[in-house]
């Protein structure tokens, strides 16, 4: 028995003749030819059958009764365990027709439409039930991964992804989308990196990731904003949409590599490729076949070959470098055997070691957000706030509080991990964390007894002159990445500066900050007269004004200051 | 997530071919991963990471010939033997002597350590010893250890490596020779920015200042609700407060900022000092006292008490007992000034 992955797409079942004549191929004939050449080719060796998307063209329930017969038959003749098969839903799953019902029935403004998941998924929803049975019971429509295929044989992780959350009959839906909470969520849940860290991983879903058009419609609306180091690198993306194949590697920092792989539809005319079947799943690298229809002219004689250009080819990393085993899993129970009952417990323990569960439990919970305290502790005031020339504002944080409380302490400086550990991949002594100021070396202080790495601190610019010469030296010519500790980002001007006095020439610089209260659409940017800076903010809840009065007699000028409304702080 | 939790040994103390290593310490710090406000100083259970951990970083350090692992105050631990006796069996199979010392009668028998009496697991020797009424078991592989004052040994193992550090006297520029809060010329600069950076030596030396403080009842018992606050003076200080504060389980307190220079910023932080509570002012040097005396002043102007004072470093400058209760972790005075050459001047 094999263990290659056969991936199909955009089946796109349709009962209009005239669509199945014109561009669509999907008569008896047709579907018969498909499963025998796959016997032929591929007898007992495709474990895994993975369907990305759009099996029918307008969700009617008849395309659904026909795509159900197809790939019933699909999984018995290839003998594949219904177990071991994905189907996503891809946008032309979604059912228009019942929205419609919705919006006749409920008051519900149209841009609401989408989040109507229970209904527009309806059909594909008594789809899936229908063809998995007991093996799969349940279809969450609003969950952004909702299955998931763990071999422990083939150690692979395959996830079945919806990009289709805001998929609705409305113009301005009809773009690829992932619930973002639940996808970060589920996969925090999954603990990727360390139970399968050395497992291939898939994740399959309908949209292609990558940016391909200017059509926003082509393209996943949200994937630039997800978390997807939760996952670990390298990984595989399995997609459809776009009727064509696309497979490329995007290189991240570090080298991390996202695949992604798409196949075209199996079924419209004037494609070429029309499946794939990934090979060698227990290597580092898969092997890609491309399939395409041949003899297309004559009906009768169909049958499919996989490309072999050149450029067709191609081979992905989807697993880390693999440890070497020094005992094959039997030479391991014959071991086991042979040692005391103690000693087996104690293997066991370690296996299941509570303290680090108990670790992965505690920094998965959060029970109180910096929102929290700052609402219970009344630590946002609003009105006048001038620090010197450097820093004018209408609001403050008191973050001097927050840092002094022990509980408050405790939350920040587990976010602050958290966001390190999901940015970095291992423990890194070539990287220094500097932090700015007094606020930010108290939480700087706390991680540097957490993580192998450098530490210093250096004083925040404005208040440079107070401060000793030596309090401004810092230690960081032997680091290759610098990690800032900042408290609050704003304008980034005052990061800035702080980057000027450091040298970072051909180093990886990552600005972590709490709070980044400047305005959301220059979040984005803010950092990007840097080529080697990347920046992180754990709390982007409260924006703050910019106090608009600057130079000579500013304060005059400021109505909120002049008229005494509230003033939080103006010594200059 | 990846979990990149920090492999160093906090309370590493190295002498002549002897690693020394603090359990309970390197416990403490274990659990700040656990990112829980109330674990603390006080922690009495060695949990299986923690020794795992120390057996794994044993195994890099080259050169060594003996290792003492102190189990004092620890009590509790739910079955690590193979983690242990993993450590026993290195050191053995590498020649390498070891001692498990001050091993309370609780883990001794939660660790399962009569086993390492056999020949199984190393053989090691037993002795037991009473301390403050209580009967400590000590193993050995060869020499016995005298552990009659072993704390006052910690300490002076640990000056040691602070005076083989050289971090503390570094030339200054001439024109610069100046102190940033008193009227005096200081040719060398004690530099506790580099005692910061150095975490082999600032994390074992702010559990020890925290070990002093317990033992001169500054810091009380987990069960006092009423627990004193630590204040600092700068920023150098604000890491000290930091580490120490989760050591011994306070809030901080401090003011944007309050020394070298005695200006007060942010009229918001008004009332940071509250009248009813005890405060503990914690900075990085004690020389002549004035930076402690502008941070006394401002808390008292408060109405709140100020407890006493930690510092990593006193200048014995006189031998007049100070005012304030001040706990260092080392003391220069003259007979250890030698070899440092630290000097106050003043233009008189």
């Amino acid at each position: 028995m094999g263990n290659a992955i056969l991936h199909i797409s955009d089946l796109h079942f349709v009962l209009d003749k005239k669509e199945r004549q014109n561009k669509t191929r999907f008569d008896n004939n047709f579907q018969s030819k498909f499963i025998e050449s796959l016997k032929n080719i591929k007898n007992d060796t495709i474990k895994y059958l993975v369907v990305t998307g759009d099996v029918t063209d307008t969700s009617a329930v008849k395309e659904y009764e026909k795509a159900f017969s197809f790939l019933n038959q699909l999984v018995t003749d290839l003998k594949i365990d219904k177990k071991n098969v994905i189907i996503c839903p891809g946008n032309h799953d979604v059912s228009w027709t019942e929205l419609v019902k919705v919006a006749e029935n409920e008051e519900i403004e149209d841009s609401k439409l989408y989040t109507k998941q229970a209904e527009k998924f309806t059909r594909f929803t008594k789809f899936y039930f229908d063809f998995f049975g007991e093996i799969k019971t349940t279809f969450d429509v609003n969950a952004a991964i909702f299955d998931e295929i763990i071999d422990n044989d083939d150690k692979i992780v395959l996830l079945a992804v919806n990009t289709c959350f805001r998929e609705s009959n409305q113009d301005k839906d009809h773009i690829g989308f992932i619930n973002q909470e639940s996808f970060e969520k589920e996969l925090s849940n999954i603990n990727f990196k360390v139970q399968y860290k050395d497992y291939g991983k898939i994740l399959a879903m309908h949209h292609n990731p990558k940016d391909l058009s200017s059509e926003k419609n082509h393209n996943l609306d949200n994937w630039k904003d997800l978390n997807k180091d939760i996952i670990g690198y390298p990984f595989i993306v399995l997609c459809g949409h776009i009727h064509g194949a696309d497979g490329e590697g995007t290189i991240k920092y570090d080298g991390n590599i996202i695949f992604y792989l798409s196949t075209g539809s199996l079924t419209k005319n004037n494609i070429d490729n029309t499946f794939n079947i990934y090979n060698n799943l227990q290597n580092e690298s898969i092997a890609v076949l491309y399939y395409a229809l041949q003899d297309k002219e004559n009906p009768e004689k169909y049958f499919w070959q996989h490309l072999t250009e050149k450029k067709a080819v191609k081979e992905p990393k989807y697993r880390p470098a693999q440890n070497i085993l020094l005992h094959k899993p039997d030479e391991l129970i014959t071991l086991l055997e042979n040692v005391s009952e103690t000693d087996k417990q104690d293997l066991d323990r370690k296996l299941n070691n509570p303290e680090v569960q108990q670790i992965n439990a505690n920094l998965k919970r959060i029970d109180k957000g910096i929102m929290d305290f700052i609402k219970e502790r009344n630590l946002f005031k609003s009105g006048h706030f001038h620090w010197k020339n450097e820093f004018r504002s209408h609001g403050f944080i008191d973050i001097n509080n927050l840092v002094s409380h022990k509980d408050s302490l405790e939350v920040i400086t587990k976010l602050f991990y958290n966001e390190i550990c999901n940015k970095f991949n291992e423990i890194f002594e070539d990287t220094i964390l500097i932090a700015a100021g007094i606020e930010c070396n108290i939480i700087g202080a706390r991680l540097s007894a957490l993580l192998d790495c450098g530490y210093s601190f250096i004083p925040e610019p404005t208040k440079e002159k107070d401060f000793s010469e030596i309090e401004k030296t810092i230690n960081s010519e032997n680091y290759k990445k610098i990690v800032l500790l900042k408290d609050i980002v704003f304008t980034a001007e005052h990061s800035k500066e702080l980057l000027a006095t450091i040298n970072i020439d051909n180093k990886e610089v990552w600005v972590f900050s709490l709070f980044y209260c400047g305005k959301k659409e220059l979040k984005e940017n803010i950092f990007s007269d840097y080529t080697n800076v990347n920046f992180v903010s754990i709390c982007d809840d409260i924006e703050i004004n910019q106090c608009d009065y600057s130079g000579k007699g500013c304060l005059d000028k400021c109505p909120i200051y002049k008229n005494k409304l509230e003033t939080i702080y103006d010594e200059c | 997530m990846n979990l990149i939790f920090s492999t160093m040994l906090y309370s590493k103390i190295i002498q002549e071919n002897t690693l020394y290593i603090l359990l309970h310490a390197e416990q403490v710090y274990q659990n700040f991963r656990l990112f829980n406000d109330k674990l603390s100083y006080f922690t009495s259970e060695l949990t299986r990471d923690t020794i795992e951990r120390v057996g794994n970083k044993i195994k890099q350090i080259n050169d060594i010939r003996s290792i003492i692992i102190d189990c004092y105050e620890l009590d509790d631990n739910r079955n690590s033997f193979s983690e242990l006796s993993a450590i026993t069996n290195y050191c053995i199979e590498n020649q390498i002597n070891i001692s498990l010392i001050r091993v309370s009668e609780s883990l001794y028998g939660k660790l399962q350590m009569h086993k390492l009496k056999t020949d199984d697991y190393g053989n090691l020797k037993e002795s037991q010893k009473r301390i403050d009424n209580i009967s400590y078991f000590n193993l050995f592989s060869d020499v016995v250890i005298n552990i009659d004052s072993f704390d006052d040994n910690i300490y002076n193992l640990y000056s040691n490596t602070l005076l083989q550090k050289k971090l503390f006297a570094e030339d200054r520029v001439v024109e610069k020779q100046y102190s940033e809060s008193s009227n005096v010329i200081l040719p060398k600069y004690l530099n506790i920015k580099r005692f910061i950076e150095d975490k082999e030596i600032s994390f074992i030396g702010l559990y020890l200042l925290c070990k002093k403080a317990i033992k001169k009842k500054l810091i009380p018992d987990l069960k006092v609700d009423d627990r004193p606050i630590i204040v600092f003076p700068s920023i150098t200080a604000s890491y000290l407060a930091s580490i120490f504060a989760k050591i011994a389980c306070c809030d901080i307190a401090y003011r944007d900022h309050i020394g070298p220079k005695n200006k007060i910023y942010r009229t918001i932080q008004k009332g940071v000092f509250k009248e009813s509570e005890k405060h503990l002012i914690i900075c990085d040097v004690v020389c002549m006292g004035t930076e402690i005396q502008i941070t006394k002043n401002i808390i008292e102007h408060e109405g709140a008490k100020v407890e006493g004072v930690l510092s990593i470093i006193e200048v014995k400058v006189t031998d007049k007992t100070p005012n304030n209760k001040v706990i260092s972790l080392f003391i220069l005075n003259k007979e250890n000034n030698n070899g440092i050459d630290y000097q106050i001047k003043t233009n008189f």
